[in-house]
């Protein structure tokens, strides 16, 4: 009896049917994961439920697949089915000696023969299998309702949404710590630090991490990027070194070769050198005319049929040698010609890249006006009598980082003058500026630096934001990067594809604002967007999201004129006010600060916590604070006290 | 002509020779055929009157065996029904003892009404149905062959009857319920009472048949899944120990013997050549237990209390086994 078609049959339907067991404990499991998704005790998104489902159907499939099926299984099954009262049974173990041997087996064949394997072994929808899509819809169901904000409370919401803002912009700023610099492979810290990073940044893309948890976290991988930018930056400044020892050693040799040095003397010269050309050249031309002409008169005296054999045979060997002053004349002006093409060509792309190095050296003199225009601003308010010694001593030390970070740039200056200097002299530098500037990229580039610097200029003109120590550190550190940047783009620029990629990411960087951020390799944007919240005092910067222990939360305009009819307080004056008109709006950016300002002192701050919140509700009570800012003071407290 | 079809020729030739005398009673008719063939004894139990004797008498005649009636009664003895020793004086007057057979010395004994006897007689004749064979005063004498002992007893009149042994019973192979018969049977006794329609019974087989049957029914196979259910059956009955089932551990007293299962297999084997198969089944094994576990299953006080009667529990069993032999491939 072939058995092998029922075999096949019970295969299909019991890999079938193992599968769909499979799907169920998935969408069972799924559902648990949901539900403490919801319960906010695990972090996962929906691919880890799709992943339970898919790996409980493929288990199943496989486990229906391999299901070890017997002969005697099979032949007791089919008798059960077909009902043939274990004729097949017994036929497959009666001894062939037997008396009823051969009868059984003709009975039992006879009984078989018809059967068919589809309809003894059917597929039939259970009960269990029309359960399987309940705990996968449950599943979905939860994990939507964990991810939808309707059980939550307003300030939740507010806080969710804030938090996936701010995942986003962690998972931009933890991008270029995840990926290597050119050449080389994260270490072992930098991988878990991105590893860290990407982890928070799902959890706080989930809200499956309270804020506070979260700004820990954050202030704490802040540090340590931080950290790896430092190494990474002086790991870059190292090749940076190497880098430009090796240009420098190779622009000297380049220099010492009497081919392609072209000193600016030579240049001047290099129009009269010109002109001598053109007078050989015509010169030569004359010779030419002179020489056909004599070839020409020799010519003709051969063709006279009266001249001596001697004779013909000496105007022979004069025409001869006039053919070949000619041909030696015309190879001349050949060559004169070439030449002198080629030094009108180079003229021009001097020229031109002399244009574009004098303006860049503009941009620089510009930056350095403004800086120098903010020195004097802050020298203006310094002579202000009514300042607190606080104020005083701020602006005192904002004039001294103004003043190094100007000396700084008139330094820079110099060395971007020298390099352009070396730059006119050096013919190979000089053909990469022109391909870089000549590059549509580059175009764009430039406007977008026009760009940043009205905003500078614009915003000189309204009110000038104090400039803090972190600010001018930023700056400085700008006008660093953009020397590394200029100093590492003769190496770039030797490779078109380098340059492209180059300008592409420079390109990306000024868009996001955080020039030398990845592409270059200096991966500065993490630890300047999470430690320097004064990068809004940059021209074209905004607001950081996060500092090192604040977060923005409003931002704003108020009416000046508004402000002092609130306030109902009879507190002493403790600080000398500074004198400010009445009219107009002026913006505002409010912060609030997490519980981890109390790593400050040894005091934890749940001691003092009551005695201030006592104060607070006092001063609310007696109208001290202004309506609108009393739910913002309860806020603060609120989240002190660990409540959301 | 195979055996099988043999078998079944001869069974239907014999049946159709009784049927001409016993008008109804067609399970009862086939199961002690079906004892017949598999040279068990057979215990009848039913009301005075519904044809039990004439049933055995007929088939006695119906197969050329020889035919005897021992009708039990309190003060009957052993001697009454195996014989007696008897003092015989011959021509030269000297006496010596002689074996005087008795009524069990047939090949087909009809024991009616056996537990009117008293236990003693009981064991006389129970011995006999054990050993097929007969020990007088030391000598042991042979009861012919085949040797079929076809008992009544009346389950009404419980005064004055001794009921059997547990080990008595189980000597019997099967133990048959006879019913009264219906409207359309009870009919056809009443118009058939005094007339001679239905004929006298001719003797279609012999001795030797009968033996050939139990041999081919012998043969029949028995797989060893439908062995294993079978057994689970006879262990089912049990009140304790492996394959007990819940009801018998409640209600039984004690279970089916091996005897038992050798019945129920033998029993089952006949049934399958009937039904035309030539192998054992599971549902022959199922139809088998009633007759062959029936009297070989004790209840207790609290069955009796609960009304609950051996067939009830039987069907239970049988249940449960079913209900444990699920199908190998579940798909």
């Amino acid at each position: 009896m072939n058995t092998a078609p029922f075999r096949s049959r019970i295969k299909l339907v019991s890999t079938l049917r193992s599968g769909i067991a499979g799907l169920l404990v998935g969408g069972v499991l799924a559902t648990v994961l949901a539900g403490l998704m919801l319960a906010k005790l695990i972090a996962a998104d929906a691919k880890w439920l799709v992943l339970s489902l898919g790996s409980g159907l493929v288990l199943g499939l496989v486990r229906g697949a391999f299901l070890r099926v017997g002969e005697s299984d099979i032949l007791r099954s089919i008798d059960r089915r077909a009902e043939l009262e274990d004729r097949l049974t017994t036929s497959a173990e009666v001894s062939q000696t037997a008396v009823f041997a051969q009868p059984l087996t003709q009975d039992a064949q006879a009984h078989f023969g018809g059967l068919k394997p589809k309809a003894l072994f059917p597929w039939r929808w259970s009960r269990r299998d029309l359960l399987v899509p309940v705990p996968a819809l449950l599943a979905a169901g939860l994990y939507f309702f964990a991810s939808m904000p309707v059980h939550l409370t307003a300030e939740q919401k507010q806080e969710q949404v804030a938090m996936k803002r701010a995942a986003v912009e962690v998972e931009r700023l933890a991008k270029p710590l995840t990926q290597p610099e050119s050449g080389s492979e994260l270490t072992a810290k930098e991988q878990q630090l991105a590893k860290e990073l990407n982890k928070l940044q799902q959890d706080m893309k989930t809200a499956s991490i309270e804020k506070q948890p979260a700004l820990q976290k954050l202030n704490e991988l802040g540090r340590d990027s931080e950290v790896v930018a430092q190494d990474r930056n002086s790991q870059s400044l190292k090749s940076l070194e190497n880098a430009q020892a090796a240009l420098a050693k190779t622009a000297l040799g380049e220099l010492s070769k009497p081919d392609s040095m072209m000193s600016a003397t030579e240049l001047k010269n290099l129009h009269a050198r010109q002109e001598k050309m053109a007078a050989e050249r015509d010169n030569l031309r004359t010779e030419e005319e002179n020489l056909k002409a004599k070839l020409s008169d020799l010519k003709k005296r051969l063709e006279n049929n009266r001249l001596s054999r001697e004779e013909r045979e000496k105007l022979s060997q004069e025409a001869e040698k006039l053919e070949q002053q000619l041909n030696a004349n015309q190879e001349n002006q050949r060559q004169l010609q070439a030449e002198y093409d080629a030094q009108s060509q180079s003229a021009a792309e001097m020229q031109q890249a002399k244009e574009l190095l004098e303006g860049q050296e503009q941009t620089l003199r510009n930056q350095k006006s403004a800086l120098q225009k903010q020195l004097s601003e802050v020298e203006q308010k310094l002579k202000n009598s009514n300042l607190s010694p606080e104020q005083r001593k701020a602006l005192e030390d904002a004039q001294k980082k103004l003043q190094e970070a100007l000396k700084g740039l008139e330094k820079e200056l110099a060395e971007v003058q020298k390099a352009m200097q070396d730059l006119m002299d050096n013919e190979k530098i000089r053909e990469m500026m022109e391909k870089l500037n000549s590059h549509p990229d580059m175009q764009k580039l430039r406007e977008m630096m026009a760009e940043m610097q009205q905003n500078a200029e614009a915003q000189e003109a309204g009110e000038t934001p104090t400039l803090t120590k972190e600010d001018l550190e930023e700056m400085k550190k700008k006008i660093a990067q953009m020397k590394e940047q200029l100093e590492k783009l003769a190496k770039q620029l030797e490779d078109p594809k380098a340059l492209e990629e180059f300008i592409k990411a420079l390109e990306e960087a000024i868009k996001n604002q955080e020039l030398g951020s990845c592409a270059s390799g200096l991966c500065m944007g993490l630890p300047n967007l999470l430690n320097l919240p004064g990068l809004a005092g940059i021209p074209g910067m905004p607001s950081g999201m996060y500092g090192e222990d604040k977060m923005l939360t409003d931002t704003g305009t108020v009416k000046k004129s508004d402000r002092n009819k609130d306030i109902k307080a009879n507190a002493a004056t403790t600080a000398v006010k500074g004198r400010r008109s009445e009219q107009g709006a002026e913006s505002y950016i409010e912060v609030r600060g997490p519980t981890s300002v109390g790593n400050r002192t040894s005091v934890p701050y749940s001691k003092v916590l009551p005695s201030y919140r006592q104060r607070a509700e006092q001063a609310m009570k007696n109208q001290k604070i202004p309506k609108q800012h009393e739910k913002r003071v309860k806020a603060y407290f609120d989240s002190l006290a660990g409540k959301k | 002509m195979s055996e099988a079809q043999w078998f079944k020729q001869t069974f239907d030739a014999v049946r159709g020779e009784v049927r001409k005398l016993i008008v109804g009673q067609d399970a009862i008719v086939e199961d002690t055929l079906v004892a017949m063939a598999a040279q068990g004894h057979t215990l009848l139990e039913g009301m005075p009157g519904l044809g039990k004797t004439l049933l055995v008498r007929t088939l006695a005649n119906a197969l050329s065996l020889s035919f005897s009636r021992i009708q039990f009664t309190p003060d009957m003895m052993p001697a009454d029904v195996t014989g007696t020793n008897i003092l015989v004086e011959d021509e030269h007057g000297h006496r010596s003892f002689s074996f005087k057979r008795g009524p069990i010395f047939g090949h087909v004994i009809l024991a009616d009404e056996i537990n009117r006897a008293t236990p003693k007689t009981q064991a006389a004749l129970l011995e006999a149905m054990q050993e097929r064979a007969v020990t007088m005063g030391g000598v042991r004498h042979e009861l012919p062959q085949p040797f079929l002992v076809m008992a009544t007893q009346n389950p009404i009149e419980q005064e004055g009857t001794y009921p059997l042994p547990e080990a008595q019973l189980d000597r019997f192979m099967v133990k048959l319920l006879v019913e009264s018969p219906n409207r359309t049977d009870l009919a056809a006794i009443v118009r058939s009472t005094g007339s001679d329609s239905g004929g006298t019974p001719q003797a279609v087989a012999t001795e030797a048949d009968l033996d050939k049957l139990r041999q081919i029914a012998r043969s029949v196979p028995v797989a060893d899944n439908v062995l294993d259910f079978g057994l689970s059956l006879v262990m089912g009955t049990r009140p304790s120990g492996e394959g007990s089932s819940a009801i018998a551990q409640r209600y039984a007293r004690y279970g089916a013997s091996p005897r038992g299962a050798q019945s129920l297999v033998a029993v089952a084997q006949a049934y399958a050549l009937l039904a035309g198969r030539f192998n054992v089944s599971k549902n022959d094994l199922i139809r088998a237990a009633k007759p062959t576990l029936r009297h070989r299953v004790g209840l207790n006080y609290e069955a009796e209390a609960d009304g609950l009667t051996v067939d009830t529990l039987l069907d239970q069993v049988i249940a449960d086994v079913q209900s444990t032999d699920r199908d190998p491939i579940q798909v």
